[in-house]
């Protein structure tokens, strides 16, 4: 196959920087949320904490993270997103990390719980990342490197292991920035790597018709991390609040 | 040896004298004998221990803040009331606020009015309140240091832990003891964990003239903080050493 068959991606470094700080902003709301999950008095209580952490690390940390870096992926060629595929990437990304939540959360800490839980995350990370990468739309196939997929995995497994020790295990300062950072690690980690497995080959027969758009996409991003931010604040100062009034 | 006999007031039966039993035995004690029935204030349950005299503090603290237990009398078994019904249940202790340690024959009670008053103002002087803790210490006739401060101690344990380290997983004692103890201590004295055990190297207790193990504020608030993690599960501090007595640091373990 001729060399020039194959389509370049370069990533634009801000974008990427953009990226891994809305992995870490997202992984940071929903780590927050996530450590009330043991403090839930009621069954209601615990999947609501459960729920809305997962939908801030699957649909914040990973989706967003996911779509701003395929928009720092520069290509010279057309790209959009098929709709459902997008939705389904999320999807998984959300039930996968409330698994883990919900495993990580419950009773007194374990090595093996996190062992579950983390590979709940990591896989889960991974699965949104190749199946947004299967939402493609452009004039192109996809081949992957296997060996460089696996790592991309094991990446993402071991991160989130690292990062749901940090959040549920510690307190303080490692406990709520060292957990978001390395999170954001496991997400970043996952997607670049994921992104060297890859490799893109012209192909005229591909589908490449509908789909969101990049600008679309965009606006997307624009919203959930604008939610995020809300999140973050109202939560922050919620806790804030509670601590204030805690009686001795 | 000495023979204490308990009247426990809870508010289910269920699972109550198990609970307890295993508490009595956990705390060194054995049960000698021990009845339930129903009274005016709800289960009650009356059980004579026997066990060493020198942990008898601690199976009262730990009854205190079982979370089964409402209230609870004790007196020595020799010293036993006339039987209910002529005796006014005036409860000595609270489950969700421990204390007073007092066994008939012996004495000891707590000022809980003047610890009450004290409380909020160590919480507003947080973490720069020995100065306070010193006050009430030179004032505490000898018999009430241990107690008092071993209850403030908990008091503030309790309170630190709800404000600061209730967000996580709960932990095992021994990583407990690693990531909360140690974190929130440091935010008091000089502090390291060597394995499982954490040293204050300038605990401000030792050397005011008393002799023996001296840190009682510091058992109580690890116990406090502990506990809470543990979800009210009761836990045991132990000082090993102390600088009072002579060694380099101050020595905490926690058992469970």
């Amino acid at each position: 196959m001729p060399h020039d068959h194959f389509i370049q991606c370069d990533h634009d470094p801000l974008l990427m920087c953009l990226s891994y700080l809305v992995s870490v902003l997202g992984s940071f709301t929903a780590l927050q949320l996530a450590i009330a999950i043991p403090q839930a008095s009621t069954g209601r209580q615990r999947w609501a904490a459960i729920a809305s952490a997962a939908a801030a690390m699957g649909g914040g940390a990973i989706w967003a993270m996911l779509f701003i870096a395929m928009l720092a992926c520069r290509m010279d060629l057309l790209v959009s997103y098929d709709v459902g595929i997008t939705a389904l990437s999320a999807g998984i990304g959300i039930a996968s990390c409330m698994l883990g939540l919900a495993v990580a959360g419950t009773g007194v800490f374990h090595w093996t719980k996190l062992a579950i839980a983390g590979t709940c995350m990591g896989l889960g990370v991974t699965g949104m990342h190749y199946t947004g990468m299967a939402a493609m739309r452009m004039a192109a196939h996809t081949q992957y490197d296997v060996s460089l997929v696996v790592a991309s995995a094991l990446i993402a497994v071991v991160a989130s292991t690292v990062a749901l020790w940090l959040a549920f295990n510690l307190r303080g300062v490692w406990q709520m920035l060292g957990s978001a950072l390395v999170m954001g690690v496991a997400v970043c980690g996952m997607h670049y790597t994921g992104m060297r497995a890859a490799t893109f080959a012209h192909d005229a027969n591909a589908w490449v018709a509908g789909g969101l758009s990049g600008t679309n996409l965009g606006m997307g991003i624009f919203a959930v991390t604008t939610m995020l931010l809300a999140v973050v604040l109202s939560t922050s100062l919620l806790r804030h609040r509670q601590r204030a009034q805690v009686q001795i | 040896m000495v023979d204490v006999e308990f009247r426990i007031v809870a508010d289910r039966r269920e699972g109550l004298l198990l609970s307890l039993g295993q508490l009595v035995i956990a705390n060194g004690f054995s049960l000698v004998r021990q009845r339930i029935g129903s009274g005016a204030d709800g289960v009650v349950l009356t059980m004579t221990v026997r066990g060493p005299e020198a942990r008898l503090l601690q199976l009262e603290e730990h009854l205190g803040t079982h979370a089964m237990v409402a209230s609870f009398e004790a007196w020595r078994a020799e010293d036993a009331p006339a039987p209910k019904g002529s005796r006014d249940p005036e409860p000595t202790r609270q489950a969700d606020a421990p204390p007073p340690a007092r066994t008939a024959g012996s004495p000891v009670t707590i000022d809980l009015d003047r610890v009450e008053r004290l409380l909020p103002q160590l919480a507003r002087s947080y973490p720069n309140f020995f100065l306070f803790l010193h006050a009430l210490d030179h004032e505490l006739v000898a018999e009430q240091r241990e107690p008092t401060l071993l209850y403030i101690g908990q008091r503030v344990g309790a309170w630190i832990y709800k404000r600061d380290f209730a967000l996580g997983a709960r932990l095992p004692p021994a990583q407990a003891l690693r990531h909360i103890g140690l974190p929130a201590l440091r935010q008091l004295v000089q502090v390291e964990a060597r394995g499982e055990v954490l040293h204050i190297a300038n605990s401000p207790f030792p050397h005011r003239g008393r002799s023996g193990a001296c840190c009682h504020f510091f058992r109580g608030l690890l116990g406090g903080l502990l506990g809470a993690a543990q979800g009210g599960d009761p836990v045991v501090i132990v000082e090993s050493r102390c600088r009072n007595a002579g060694a380099e640091s101050c020595a905490f373990e926690c058992h469970v």
